[in-house]
C-alpha cells in the first residue's frame, strides 16, 4: 500500500507532464483525493495512459452537461490503492473525446452511457450501441425534455421558466 | 455442430430483476453473449438534480433494496466532506452496524438463490429462514426490513439503546451457529453444490483487474480489494476487517466469500456493539451545504460503490453520480460464460449477484 505522500508524488509527476491544473486534499485515514483539470481534451489518452503506468484503475466516468459556463465536463475517476484521482476534460456541446477503452476495458459501458444521455461523443470506439435507452429515443433526451416534476412545480419554483428562457435563447 | 441463438430474459429465475441476454450456443456450449439492458432505467441520477439535497436522501435509498443502506451512506459522506461536517463517534459505529447487517442479509439472499438454482430446495429454505433472523433484527431496530433510513447528513437517525444491544447480540448468537455449523459446512462439502459450482464460471485475478471487477466476485478470484481496508470510512480502520479471498475464481469461490463475509459481518457488529461510545447521533440540525465537490466510496455488499457529488451552494445538487459494483460485473459474464454449458448459465449469472436496479438507476 502506497503512503499518501507517495500517491501525491506519483500523481504530481503525471500532472507535471501535461498542461493543466493540479490540486489535492487528504482525509483522516491518509487517503488522497487528487484533481487534474486538463487544458486540452486531446491530452486525455496520454494522461490516462500515464495514470495507468502508476497503477491506477478506472472507477467511474461522470459527465457534467449543461453547466452554466456552457462547456460540458467529463470527469474520469481513478483509484490508486484507495486514493482517488479525477481527471477532468472540457468538451464543447456536441464535441468529442477519444475513447480510453483500449487502456481501461471497463470504460466501455461508461462511454456508451454518457453518449446516449448527453450531447457528447467518443471517437475511436468499435461499438457505440445504446446501453440503456432504446434506439428510438433521441440523444440527450434528458437534457432536452422538461420533466413532469418541473412542470408540476412551476407555480412554486422558477425552474420551468429558466428552462424555457435558456432553450429559447439557444434556438435563436 | 449446429449453432443457435438462445434468448434469456428479461425475466428469469436467476435474476432478481429484468435483463435480456442473447446467447450464442454451439451444441451444449456457450459461444458468445450479448446483453441488452434498460428495462428498469429510471433516470434517478437526473432526478437528483430536480430535488433538494435533503429530499434526495429518500430518493437515493430507493435505487436498490439489497444495498439500500450503502447509497445514502456514500451520499451523506460526500455532503459531509463538502461541508466539513464531523460525524459523531457513536453515529460512525452505528453506521458500521447498519452497513454490516445489510451485508449479512444481502449475501445470504444470494447464496440461498444458488441453492435454489441447483435444485437443493431444502437448503434454499434453510438459508432463507436463517436470513430471517437478520430481517427480524432490521425490522426491530430500524422499523424496516429493507430500506433502513439509517443515515442523515451528519450522522444517523436511529439508536441502539442498552436493551436493544442485548437483543441484537441475542439475534447474532442465534444466527452464527446456524451459519458456521450448518450452512457453511453444507456449501463446503455437499456433492450437489460442489458438482454444480466448482470449476464453473471461471475468471482469474488478472481478468478481474482488466474488467475493473470489485467485491466478492473479484475476491473470489484472489483479488483482495475491499474499500473497508483500502479506503476506510466510518470506524472501519479500528475494526481490523478481515478481507476474505478464495483463489479459484469459480461460482463456488464467490459463494464462499459471501458466506465467510457474513461471519465477518457478525464479528464486526459484535465489536461495534461492545465498543459503542456514548454521545450524540448527529452533528447538529439540518446543515447548509456550500459549493464544492467530493468523491466517496463504500463497500456495498456487492463491492465498491463510488459517489461523485457537486454542489453549487443552493439546496439543489449540481450533479450526483454513482457507479455500483454490478456495473462492471455484467461485462465480465462474457469471460465467465463462454466455453461453459447452457445449464450453468443461471448459476453464473447469480454468482455475480446481479443488481439491475442499481446498474440502470
Amino acid at each position: 500500500m502506497n503512503e499518501a505522500s507517495d500517491i501525491i508524488d506519483l500523481v504530481a509527476s503525471v500532472a507535471r507532464t501535461i498542461p493543466g491544473e493540479f490540486s489535492f486534499d487528504g482525509d483522516r485515514h491518509g487517503r488522497v483525493t487528487a484533481w487534474i483539470t486538463l487544458q486540452n481534451s486531446t491530452d486525455l489518452v496520454a494522461a490516462a495512459r500515464a495514470l495507468k503506468a502508476i497503477g491506477a484503475r478506472l472507477s467511474m466516468i461522470t459527465a457534467l452537461a449543461g453547466q452554466p459556463e456552457g462547456i460540458n465536463t467529463i470527469a474520469y475517476h481513478f483509484d490508486i490503492d484507495g486514493s482517488t484521482v479525477t481527471l477532468k476534460v472540457g468538451v464543447e456541446p456536441g464535441g468529442s473525446v477519444e475513447t480510453i477503452v483500449p487502456l481501461y476495458r471497463n470504460a466501455d459501458w461508461h462511454e456508451r452511457e454518457f453518449m446516449e444521455l448527453y450531447d457528447l461523443h467518443v471517437s475511436g470506439r468499435a461499438d457505440s450501441r445504446r446501453l440503456f435507452l432504446d434506439e428510438t429515443v433521441d440523444r440527450r433526451v434528458m437534457q432536452r425534455l422538461i420533466p413532469l416534476s418541473v412542470l408540476s412545480n412551476a407555480a412554486s419554483t422558477t425552474m420551468l421558466f429558466e428552462k424555457l428562457i435558456v432553450d429559447r435563447e439557444k434556438s435563436r | 455442430m449446429k449453432s443457435f441463438d438462445m434468448p434469456v430474459g428479461p425475466l428469469h429465475l436467476s435474476l432478481e430483476e429484468p435483463m435480456y441476454f442473447r446467447i450464442d450456443v454451439e451444441g451444449e456450449e456457450v459461444a458468445g453473449i450479448e446483453i441488452t439492458a434498460g428495462h428498469v432505467h429510471r433516470g434517478i441520477e437526473y432526478l437528483t438534480a430536480k430535488r433538494n439535497i435533503y429530499q434526495n436522501l429518500a430518493l437515493i435509498e430507493r435505487v436498490c433494496s439489497l444495498c439500500s443502506n450503502s447509497h445514502p451512506q456514500a451520499y451523506c459522506m460526500g455532503l459531509e466532506k463538502i461541508a466539513g461536517i464531523e460525524v459523531p463517534e457513536r453515529a460512525q459505529y452505528l453506521r458500521v452496524i447498519a452497513d454490516e447487517i445489510k451485508r449479512a442479509a444481502s449475501n445470504m439472499f444470494n447464496v440461498a438463490i444458488l441453492a435454489h438454482i441447483v435444485g437443493f430446495e431444502s437448503l434454499f429454505m434453510h438459508v432463507m429462514e436463517a436470513r430471517e433472523i437478520m430481517q427480524d433484527t432490521k425490522e426491530t431496530v430500524f422499523g424496516n426490513r429493507m430500506d433502513l433510513a439509517a443515515n442523515v447528513i451528519g450522522g444517523v437517525k436511529f439508536d441502539i439503546a442498552e436493551d436493544r444491544i442485548a437483543y441484537v447480540i441475542a439475534q447474532l448468537n442465534k444466527l452464527e451457529p446456524i451459519l458456521v455449523k450448518e450452512i457453511i459446512p453444507l456449501y463446503e462439502t455437499n456433492s450437489s453444490i460442489l458438482s454444480r459450482t466448482r470449476g464453473v464460471g471461471l475468471i482469474n485475478r488478472d481478468q478481474c483487474i482488466d474488467y475493473g471487477l470489485m467485491g466478492p466476485v473479484a475476491r473470489g478470484s484472489g483479488y483482495a480489494y475491499d474499500v473497508r481496508t483500502a479506503a476506510p470510512y466510518a470506524v472501519y480502520d479500528r475494526l481490523d476487517v478481515e478481507v476474505i479471498t478464495y483463489p479459484d475464481g469459480d461460482v463456488w469461490s464467490r459463494a464462499m466469500v459471501r458466506l465467510k463475509e457474513v461471519v465477518e459481518a457478525i464479528r464486526l457488529m459484535r465489536l461495534c456493539l461492545r465498543e459503542l461510545p456514548e454521545g450524540p447521533l448527529t452533528a447538529g440540525p439540518l446543515p447548509f451545504i456550500p459549493a464544492g465537490e467530493a468523491i466517496t466510496k463504500v463497500e456495498a455488499p456487492r463491492g465498491e460503490l463510488i459517489y461523485y457529488l457537486k454542489t453549487d451552494g443552493t439546496d439543489i445538487p449540481a450533479r450526483v453520480k454513482w457507479r455500483v459494483p454490478t456495473y462492471m460485473n455484467w461485462d465480465a459474464l462474457e469471460v465467465m460464460m463462454v466455453g461453459g454449458r447452457i445449464s450453468d448459465i443461471p448459476l453464473i449469472v447469480n454468482s455475480i449477484d446481479p443488481c439491475i436496479s442499481c446498474t440502470e438507476r
